[in-house]
């Protein structure tokens, strides 16, 4: 049971982080190949990053293309309606690169600042906590 | 909403691969969303273009085996909001019932009366609904129709009386008049639902509903006359003309209803201009 709990918190803190990189992702994943929304939502969930919903992809679809970041055409189907196949329009290229500059700067950073927070050995760690402590002339028990 | 499949989809298709009739989950899944869509005021144009994504999409991942709930989630809802929230729609409306009239108009009446509810939206849902501009259309509509009649019904019918056709003449007259008046009512309807979705349907099932609608009042208000003795006193009169009115109104309203729960037609796609 503990392990369980365990694994789905790390399930949420994982959906956790990629609602806020799902756009970036879809980009991605459009700017390899255009596709529709259905076959998106399933080329991203075989990423291996975790799964992704048509429910979650196509409302992103709808931002993106509002935002004059995807262009859209009908593709005939012989098995059924014409389906729209999403592609990266010149706005959405240099989006998609300044998003990920942006992501490649906050991912370096935060992997500095948690590298250095781990890397100190407990016993140094209160070392300095103490030494700050005494230096600020914070009361000491 | 969806397009079933045709003789002229079948010969698209060729033999080898001919899409199967899509289950009526899939249009009940897309008149919910596309409900929901209206209730949160998104233009019909951007409905309809999203309403054709979705079709192409959940006609695909049906062929491939996918069903619509396994592709949206079991709540449409929450797939309609989370779309209109991405589109910068405020989705803070609680959404309707199910049934907006009359089944469920309890529901509705506890429904609109809700601690969340506003006045601006229920102003918004009967307008999304559009029963008051559709009864004042037809009401405005069938006033200058009568108007007219009065003027032009009986001097016609008398003239064909002259011309030598007799009692058929004003018969003739009056079944013109009905038909002209209902022609009216009908276009008065159809062009106040402009832009609220389903006005086609409505007015198809107007034009049965109000001739249902006469065969029963027309007896009745004639009851009434021959039971007064014919009395041209206001309130026999008024009475007379209530029940006409009065179930003639009904029927559009019972019309826009019905309509309202139907699927909505299929919206203009490549798909289905094809």
């Amino acid at each position: 049971m503990r392990r369980m709990a365990i694994s789905a918190d790390d399930a949420e803190r994982r959906q956790h982080f990629l609602r806020g990189t799902a756009d970036l992702l879809l980009l991605a994943t459009i700017a390899r190949a255009p596709g529709h929304a259905y076959e998106l939502a399933t080329r991203l969930s075989d990423v291996g990053l975790g799964p992704f919903s048509y429910g979650t992809v196509y409302p992103l679809i709808a931002r993106l293309r509002s935002a004059g970041l995807l262009s859209e055409a009908a593709h005939p189907s012989t098995r059924g309606p014409a389906r729209k196949v999403y592609d990266l329009t010149a706005a959405g290229r240099s989006t998609l690169q300044r998003w990920s500059q942006q992501w490649q700067h906050l991912h370096q950073a935060t992997s500095s600042y948690l590298e250095s927070s781990t890397a100190d050995p407990p016993g140094d760690r209160s070392h300095r906590d103490s030494a700050d402590a005494t230096t600020t002339g914070s009361p000491t028990c | 909403m969806l397009t079933p499949p045709t003789p002229e989809h079948d010969d698209q298709y060729g033999d080898q691969l001919k899409p199967a009739p899509l289950p009526m989950a899939v249009h009940a899944a897309l008149h919910r969303i596309e409900q929901r869509w209206d209730q949160l005021r998104l233009p019909q144009a951007l409905r309809a273009r999203l309403l054709s994504d979705l079709e192409a999409d959940l006609h695909a991942a049906y062929l491939d085996g996918v069903t619509p709930h396994a592709l949206l989630g079991t709540d449409e809802i929450a797939f309609a909001d989370e779309v209109a929230a991405q589109l910068g729609y405020d989705t803070r409306q609680p959404p309707p019932p199910p049934v907006v009239w009359p089944p469920a108009l309890p529901q509705a009446i506890q429904w609109r009366a809700g601690p969340l509810d506003a006045p601006a939206r229920r102003a918004h849902d009967a307008s999304s609904a559009g029963y008051g501009r559709l009864l004042l259309a037809a009401g405005l509509a069938g006033a200058a129709c009568v108007l007219l009649g009065l003027v032009v019904v009986f001097p016609v019918g008398r003239w064909l009386y002259d011309l030598g056709l007799g009692g058929a003449g004003p018969l003739l007259t009056y079944a013109a008049f009905v038909g002209v008046f209902t022609t009216v009512v009908l276009v008065a309807v159809h062009r106040s639902l402009h832009g609220l979705g389903q006005a086609r349907e409505t007015v198809t099932r107007a034009a049965v509903l109000m001739p249902c609608s006469a065969v029963i009042s027309l007896p009745l208000a004639v009851y009434v006359g021959w039971v007064s003795g014919y009395s041209w006193r206001p309130a026999v009169l008024i009475a007379e003309i209530g029940l006409v009115l009065g179930l003639a109104a009904l029927s559009l309203l019972a019309a826009r209803s019905w309509a309202l729960r139907e699927p909505p037609r299929p919206v203009a796609t490549a798909a289905g201009a094809r």
